[in-house]
């Protein structure tokens, strides 16, 4: 009976989550394969620890906490990546807003160009809408860094959508922090 | 002249930091920029147009199409596993005995000098600069006065200087290991940290294009066996002073 009941909750859990977990993934990923790889992993999880979601109104966010953890994991496993060179650039924020729609794919090539440790708190911060103390707190890491690296991701995520097409870079450029 | 150049970093840092229609400005973090935003209308006005920016990013950030029949096949991927049998309570404190046994022997060997953790590079920078700035760094001894444990030896790569201090670090990645606080010009602050077995992957020298995060600038590489972290408060050219380079090390 109890399994029953756990059956029908996952499934309630996908019919209602499984797109916006989809697009997380998708954003982190920046791959649709990988994403549903990653979507499934979350759902799997979800089912397994199902007895740990204590209400029903956080399951997203208890999905989000699973996702971000799957991506993580799957992470360390792979060499370390390279640090790139990103820097402060409120230059790029546009005098008037943009008249268009923002452009999807140039949106996730920025958002590949990015390291791990800065696309993951830029997600968090435009996705989820975490506040930057939220941000620090879920990842067990200080303020100070998590200001740092939103401000440069977004730096250079301004300066691929919004300046003159460009050809896609293949360079990682290392980071360094620009000092007022 | 671009609008970077005229604001501090941490005022800069802090407009980017601020959600659209939030609440994150009354933040105590935020106090300075809404000093600075009140006598300052261009930057008033620059926080605005990054607000209006930042709330169309994030209706672009959900913008991502769904693969069709996707909860379809997560719900067949689901009914695959198979349900869990029941198992007694008593076989149950049996397992969970030896479990706790199996995983205090893996610990025991993975915790081995020898063994090279499957950690990335920006772990091991995130875990050393959190340390680096929680810690008491006049609490050492000098090294002068008395020799830091032979296990944890100074690097060759790092410029040896006088007045530098050692202290013990009990928890640095799980792991103890040994911290020398080096001393600088004015209220420069670095700190080498040295554990015992190193991490897959890094290099096998302090790099010269150090991480830099929160007004820190650091490095992880492997040396004889050893793992060495370099954190120094400041700008790359602040962090290359501490390096053993033929160009001149920190005066």
């Amino acid at each position: 009976m109890a399994q029953n009941r756990t059956t029908v909750d996952v499934a309630q859990l996908v019919v209602e989550h499984h797109q916006a977990v989809y697009r997380y993934a998708y954003r982190l990923t920046g791959s649709t394969q990988d994403a549903e790889d990653l979507a499934q992993k979350v759902f799997l999880v979800a089912q397994r620890k199902l007895g740990q979601l204590r209400r029903l109104d956080s399951a997203r966010k208890w999905l989000f906490v699973i996702l971000r953890h799957c991506f993580l994991r799957d992470r360390q496993r792979r060499r370390p990546i390279l640090a790139v060179d990103l820097k402060l650039n409120i230059d790029s924020i546009p005098a008037d807003p943009p008249g268009e729609k923002i452009d999807r794919e140039r949106l996730q090539r920025a958002l590949d160009e990015l390291p791990e440790a800065f696309r993951l708190v830029l997600v968090m911060f435009f996705f989820e809408d975490c506040s930057y103390r939220e941000i620090a707190e879920r990842l067990d890491v200080p303020i100070g860094t998590v200001m740092s690296r939103l401000a440069r991701a977004k730096g250079h995520l301004r300066a691929i959508l919004f300046e003159a097409e460009r050809p896609a870079r293949k360079r990682r450029p290392s980071v360094t922090a620009k000092r007022g | 002249m671009g609008e970077s150049s005229i604001y501090n970093e941490r005022i800069v840092e802090a407009l980017e930091a601020c959600r659209p229609g939030s609440n994150d400005l009354a933040e105590r973090d935020m106090a300075p920029l809404a000093a600075q935003m009140a006598a300052d209308p261009h930057l008033a006005d620059l926080y605005e147009r990054a607000q209006c920016l930042d709330s169309r990013l994030s209706v672009a950030f959900h913008d991502v199409p769904v693969p069709e029949g996707l909860d379809a096949r997560i719900l067949a991927r689901l009914a695959m596993e198979k349900p869990q049998r029941p198992v007694s309570r008593r076989w149950l404190l049996a397992g969970s005995a030896l479990l706790a046994v199996a995983a205090g022997l893996l610990v025991a060997v993975w915790l081995g000098p020898q063994s090279g953790e499957k950690v990335t590079e920006q772990y091991v920078l995130d875990e050393a600069i959190r340390c680096f700035e929680g810690a008491a760094t006049e609490s050492g001894q000098f090294v002068a006065e008395k020799s830091p444990p032979a296990a944890y030896p100074f690097s060759r790569a790092v410029v040896n200087l006088r007045g530098t201090r050692w202290r013990t670090v009990e928890d640095l990645l799980g792991r103890r290991g040994v911290a020398y606080d080096l001393p600088g010009p004015g209220d420069t602050r670095a700190t080498l940290y040295v554990l015992s077995s190193p991490v897959e992957g890094l290099d096998i020298g302090p790099s010269l294009r150090p991480f830099t995060t929160a007004g820190c600038s650091a490095s992880a590489w492997q040396e004889n066996g050893r793992l060495y972290v370099l954190v120094v408060q400041g700008e790359p050219s602040t962090y290359q002073r501490y390096l053993n380079l033929p160009s001149g090390p920190i005066a």
